[in-house]
């Protein structure tokens, strides 16, 4: 296995976590919708337990947990199904810089008959909460805007962007899939209304994650559920609880909680020193997303006059990533890059680096010396790099 | 304890849990480029390929794995009624269907998409295909391969001609099937199939809908390129594995555990005739092997599985999906609309490839002391 520095894509399963999960996946196998007998309470008690955990490491309730099978279902159900409750038509404002589950959730409402509104971000990657409270309309029916950002670690201010929105009546949903865990959210005391998360970007299994949805409040939050039958989850997500994943996400969450503090603080070092060998050691480096306000864990550098997927192919021994992974498959470059006022050529260029919780020093010493040598030999290669 | 309920979920057999957690700990990500990715890609594409060679696919292009059956049905039939321009869809269904079939056929009448044609139901258990009551307009039939509260088979054979006649896709719910009956979907012919893995020893969490008209869906979470563009988020190596695994052993194994869980309904049917406990068979036409749905006299099915339950005996009232509320079974009211009593008695008892003939002699000791 090499050097695995992309999280933001998944992280490996904490061996804590699979330990909750072993007892659901051998004697405690019941169907936690099977209200008539032991092996169906067992199971169902586990699933309240998580969603205990749930709440506790978002701020809310936990009947507000709605269990999906990851963040991107919840995404779709948060925007389709306020979308649907709002009978074609209505406002939904957004970010150019969302995850493309948000974006293109929107961009089908949209072609539904919603207006949609794509606030701009700035050049280092921040989003002002006054933008968005200046893009709020009488017929708002969601603003949806990201804790925090997958590609360059961006972290916006959702306290203050949920406060703008409950003024207007306009509920708030926030994609915390990467942040969740990572940075604090408090749902009740901001006044989110919903937040999406996944268990596999934190350490959890694959295949679960969570709509968090704070029904009650003012305006009340129609929601027309996207999956049925059944009549799981308050109706709001029907299918057999996958009550070993459920425990695990909560397990998850609430060790990323405990650890939230301390952990940040030795990746943040972490992630300091590689970029201060990589701008010490290379020339024509640019770094994306320079708020201040950005997760510890993340890095991402456009190395000038290297290819990114030349250098991740020069490189196999570090996993890094060249965009999000759920669009790495195309090879269009990315739209965060792009939003933060660059070229196609700044963004063919820019590398991704997310350390994790089992990530060393010695990992980052020679991670980047592996590509610092890389992108040497790649830029000795490079006509355009010799003529600057 | 002992589990009569295999019906609403199976436990994960020690084989699949191996593959399941040969994996575990790996940072896989299938849409990755790098070496960790490619791995997951492959991976992935292996489980694919194995699932759609274990239940007779020849090709694994046709598999699209969802998060379970629920999920599954609900992108085959919103995928249909949203791809269909020009007025609400027709479709031919019955009463007999799984409620992840059925309510969301109802959300979607509801909301103008489809309009329903219900087929009648026999005592037998079985919807009657009759070609006449299918309407000209039908754009598709809908129609299970065995019945998840009495076990009966469905005319399948019947309902793959219908289609082919009317020349209309044909949606198949066989989450019950596989492992118990002979599945191959080449033959079967349906244009969709759903699948889940928990029903077959399986981990829950994963499912499929497989079968030649996948290509005509309307995708319904968007927002990734994942599985052909058909269903976003990022799917799961360990889940894909193991699944594909309780696949392959349900059908190497299909032999024996037909074999064993016929001798056990036989055991179970044999102590309950000795005994002279009054019952009734809910179903006659023929079902899965070791799946029993049977009404006791004057006895409610909530009562039972209550009384069972204290007893330490597993099993259900009809089916497991109706959540906290237990509501009368629709199958048995469609069955036996002439008999509320027997149509509100129905017990299901499903036994497992674990469930021994002790259990089940046991099992029918308890009922003839509870009557």
């Amino acid at each position: 296995m090499p050097l695995y520095l992309d999280s933001h894509a998944t992280t490996p399963l904490d061996p804590r976590v699979l330990e909750a999960m072993m007892p659901y996946l051998t004697d405690r196998f019941g169907n936690a919708a099977s209200t008539t007998h032991s092996f169906g309470h067992e199971a169902a008690e586990a699933v309240a337990r998580a969603r205990a955990q749930v709440a506790a490491a978002t701020g809310a309730q936990p009947d507000d947990v709605v269990f999906t099978s990851g963040a991107t279902e919840a995404l779709n159900l948060a925007i389709k199904g306020t979308a649907e409750a709002a009978r074609g038509g209505g406002h939904i404002v957004t970010c150019v810089a969302e995850h493309p589950a948000v974006l293109d959730a929107c961009a089908r409402m949209e072609r539904a008959g919603v207006r949609v509104t794509r606030l701009p971000i700035e050049p280092d990657g921040s989003l002002s909460p006054a933008r968005v409270a200046a893009a709020l309309e009488d017929d708002t029916f969601l603003a949806a805007i990201m804790q925090a950002n997958n590609e360059i670690g961006t972290i916006h201010d959702i306290a203050s962007i949920a406060a703008l929105c409950a003024e207007r009546g306009v509920p708030l949903l926030t994609d915390a899939t990467q942040s969740a865990g990572k940075i604090p959210l408090r749902m009740e005391e901001w006044g989110v209304r919903m937040a999406a998360l996944s268990a596999h970007k934190v350490y959890g299994p694959k295949g679960v994650g969570a709509l968090i949805v704070r029904r009650s409040g003012r305006p009340r939050l129609r929601l027309t559920p996207q999956i049925d039958g059944g009549g799981h989850e308050r109706g709001l997500r029907s299918g057999t609880l996958n009550v070993p994943g459920i425990v695990g996400l909560g397990a998850a969450l609430e060790i990323a909680e405990a650890e939230r503090e301390t952990e940040a603080a030795r990746l943040g070092a972490l992630r300091d020193r590689l970029r201060a060998r990589l701008f010490g050691e290379l020339d024509a480096l640019e770094e994306n997303g320079t708020a201040p306000a950005k997760l510890a864990h993340n890095l991402n550098v456009a190395f000038h006059f290297v290819d990114s997927a030349a250098l991740l192919n020069a490189v196999p021994q570090v996993a890094v990533s060249t965009g999000s992974a759920c669009s790495s498959a195309e090879p269009e470059p990315s739209h965060v890059i792009l939003a933060l006022g660059h070229g196609e050529e700044h963004a063919r260029c820019s590398v991704r680096f997310g350390l994790h919780r089992f990530t060393t020093p010695e990992d980052i010493e020679q991670a980047a010396s592996l590509v610092i040598a890389a992108v040497r030999e790649l830029r000795g290669h490079s006509g355009l790099y010799g003529a600057t | 304890m002992a589990y009569f309920d295999h019906a609403a979920t199976t436990p994960l057999d020690p084989r699949v849990r191996d593959v399941m957690l040969e994996h575990a700990g790996e940072p896989l990500n299938p849409s990755s480029i790098h070496q960790p990715g490619q791995r997951a890609r492959r991976l992935l594409d292996q489980a694919r390929g194995q699932l759609a060679a274990a239940v007779g696919l020849g090709d694994a292009g046709q598999v699209c794995f969802t998060s379970g059956a629920t999920e599954a049905a609900n992108l085959a039939l919103r995928g249909l009624a949203t791809g269909n321009t020009g007025g609400p869809l027709h479709v031919v269904t019955s009463a007999l269907e799984h409620s992840c079939v059925r309510e969301t056929l109802e959300h979607l009448a509801e909301t103008g998409r489809v309009v329903l044609h219900l087929l009648p139901v026999g005592g037998d258990g079985r919807a009657v295909l009759d070609d006449d009551a299918i309407p000209m307009q039908a754009g598709l039939l809908c129609l299970m391969h065995a019945n998840n509260e009495t076990g009966v088979v469905q005319d399948v054979a019947a309902a793959r001609a219908l289609a082919r006649r009317r020349g209309i896709p044909w949606l198949c719910d066989a989450c019950q099937t596989l492992g118990k009956e002979p599945l191959v979907l080449d033959d079967l012919g349906a244009d969709l199939v759903i699948l889940s893995a928990h029903k077959a020893y399986g981990p829950v969490g994963i499912g499929c809908l497989a079968g030649p008209g996948l290509g005509r869906l309307v995708p319904q979470i968007t927002g990734g390129a994942q599985e052909e563009e058909r269903r976003a988020g990022t799917p799961s190596v360990p889940l894909a594995r193991a699944f594909a695994a309780a696949a392959e052993l349900a059908v190497a194994e299909l032999g024996q555990r037909r074999e064993h869980l016929a001798a056990l309904e036989e055991e179970f049917l044999a102590c309950l005739a000795r005994a002279g406990a009054p019952h009734r068979l809910n179903g006659t036409a023929p079902r899965l092997p070791g799946f029993l749905n049977l009404s006791f006299p004057g006895r409610d099915a909530v009562d039972m599985v209550i009384a069972l339950d204290q007893h330490g005996e597993s099993a259900s009232p009809g089916s497991a999906c109706s959540t906290g509320v237990v509501a009368a079974s629709p199958v048995l009211a469609a069955m036996y609309p002439d008999d509320a009593e027997r149509a509100a008695g129905g017990v299901r008892f499903t036994f497992g490839r674990q469930t021994t003939r002790q259990e089940v002699a046991t099992l029918a000791e308890t009922i003839v002391s509870i009557l």
